[in-house]
């Protein structure tokens, strides 16, 4: 296996519009990567370029390798919100769903995390709340054994409990050699499971850097980041 | 092709719930006409108009098979709107297949859920048919059946039967088409902040595709029509007309799978 994704040149155009330009990017296997970001930097539209769902880019790109669509939504899980699903399906209608259509995907797995995140499995989507149908997503996503995983805002409706013990478990159900690629607004919560960050600013890729390399200058993910901005400010 | 099967399935499992749903539907409203124009209620309770030439069951039977020309297209209509949903839905595209070839399997299992009603009701009237011999005798003794097939009547019957299958599948094509087309275009042209604006523009659109697709179907009409009527027999027409929207139907077919895997995109929810 090559490493979880790779990203040549991209460009991506919609409605006369640039939104992401000369884009290069590359996860190594086994890093939990956070995607940071202000709103409408681009980051849902990379995720969804990675996964194949964003059409008509420029530029290569490959997921453990496969360039195809087909072969790259094989080979990563990405969060998603259920709204292919009738309000009226119950969670078993949906995890027989996943079982079916991927053959990575572990029932027990997703026993362990509905149990982690109670979760009734004869609950109906139409019966749960927002922070509940996101510990669904994060649970369904959780349970394929893939290269990569793209996690788009998963933990905005969540309390803040249940989102902290969420972040520090996300740690245990991923593979060894898996890469996580999260967005997300917590930058302090999810700092401490951090291998890398990257930052989108100005339609591309601007800054990646690890974490360890931000905490050797002394400063936390959340002060790097809240720094970053700070410093193109002045400039 | 493993794949494909499995979506096929899980599709056509969602798209049986409407099958399931009308035909209950069917059956129910059928009796409940059956009954009214059997009955009629008066002086506080039911009483059985004799006046009427069948009996209860063959008359239920006739309206339950009468009532799948209302069913049918309700059926038809609701898969058109459902196919265009799934195409667009972020759930159903991020299956591991190509977008096109889920497209195939989209239309494909719609096309059998249309097959599977047709059988239900097939099955149903035939079960309402042989109650109807067992409670009136009379109506099973006066039942004659004439089979007259010659070749030229079975080749029209096969010719019509092929034309309606390639017309419902049209239109499917033509649905998608103009969604997936119209889709792209809005996407190339600038941001419009409003929604109002942004569905009248894509309205728009649509209607001028419209207008491209009769004229090229007028064009193609002038030149192949024309020029099959002056060699073929009505029958060999018929023929043709089923080649042609055979063509017509692989040609939208390749536009739309091209459209889905290179400019239509699924939500963003």
């Amino acid at each position: 296996m090559g490493n979880p994704l790779e990203i040549t040149d991209l460009v991506y155009k919609k409605n006369q519009k640039k939104i992401i330009t000369d884009l290069n990017l590359t996860l190594k296997p086994g890093k939990i990567v956070a995607l940071l970001g202000e709103n409408g930097a681009g980051k849902t539209t990379l995720m969804r370029i990675i996964s194949g769902v964003a059409k008509n880019y420029r530029g290569t790109v490959k997921v453990a390798s496969f360039a195809k669509e087909a072969d790259r939504k094989a080979h990563l899980s990405f969060t998603d919100g259920l709204t292919g699903f009738a309000n009226s399906t119950k969670i078993n209608d949906i995890v027989k769903f996943y079982q079916i259509l991927y053959h990575d995907f572990s029932l027990k797995q997703f026993e362990q995390l509905r149990k982690f995140m109670n979760l009734d499995s004869d609950m109906r989507l139409s019966e749960m709340s927002k922070g509940m149908k996101e510990k669904l997503v994060i649970a369904l996503t959780f349970s394929r054994k893939t290269d990569l995983y793209l996690l788009d805002e998963p933990f905005s409706g969540i309390d803040a409990m249940a989102r902290k013990k969420i972040i520090k478990s996300i740690i245990l159900w991923k593979q060894e050699k898996s890469t996580i690629l999260v967005s997300d607004h917590f930058v302090n919560e999810i700092a401490a499971v951090l291998d890398e960050v990257v930052i989108i600013k100005n339609k591309t890729v601007c800054m990646h850097k690890s974490t360890e390399a931000i905490r050797a200058d002394n400063q936390s993910v959340e002060e790097f980041y809240e720094s970053f901005y700070q410093r193109e400010e002045d400039e | 092709m493993v794949m494909f099967n499995h979506l096929f399935g899980k599709l056509l499992e969602k798209k049986a719930k409407y099958v399931h749903l009308l035909v209950v539907l069917q059956f129910i409203s059928s009796l409940a006409s059956a009954f009214f124009t059997y009955f009629s209620f008066y002086s506080g309770r039911f009483h059985l108009n004799l006046n009427n030439n069948l009996e209860f069951f063959p008359g239920w039977m006739a309206l339950f098979a009468s009532f799948t020309f209302l069913f049918g297209p309700i059926l038809y209509i609701l898969t058109v709107v459902q196919n265009e949903r799934l195409n667009r839905s972020k759930t159903w595209r991020l299956a591991p297949i190509s977008d096109g070839t889920f497209y195939i399997d989209n239309i494909l299992s719609s096309f059998v859920s249309l097959i599977y009603f047709v059988f239900l009701d097939f099955i149903i009237a035939l079960g309402l048919f042989f109650v109807s011999i067992f409670t009136y005798p009379k109506f099973g003794k006066n039942l004659r059946f004439e089979l007259n097939l010659d070749t030229d009547t079975f080749l029209t019957f096969i010719c019509i039967i092929l034309l309606v299958i390639l017309t419902a599948l049209f239109i499917y094509f033509l649905v998608s088409f103009l969604n997936f087309s119209s889709q792209a275009i809005l996407s190339f042209l600038p941001q419009a902040s409003s929604h109002i604006l942004i569905s009248f523009i894509r309205i728009f659109i649509i209607i001028i595709l419209m207008g491209l697709i009769v004229k090229l179907y007028r064009v193609l009409i002038n030149s192949f029509v024309n020029l099959f009527l002056l060699k073929a027999t009505d029958l060999a027409g018929l023929e043709y007309v089923v080649g042609m929207m055979f063509v017509a139907n692989l040609i939208m077919l390749c536009i739309n799978v091209f459209l889905i895997n290179h400019f239509f995109e699924a939500e963003e929810k």
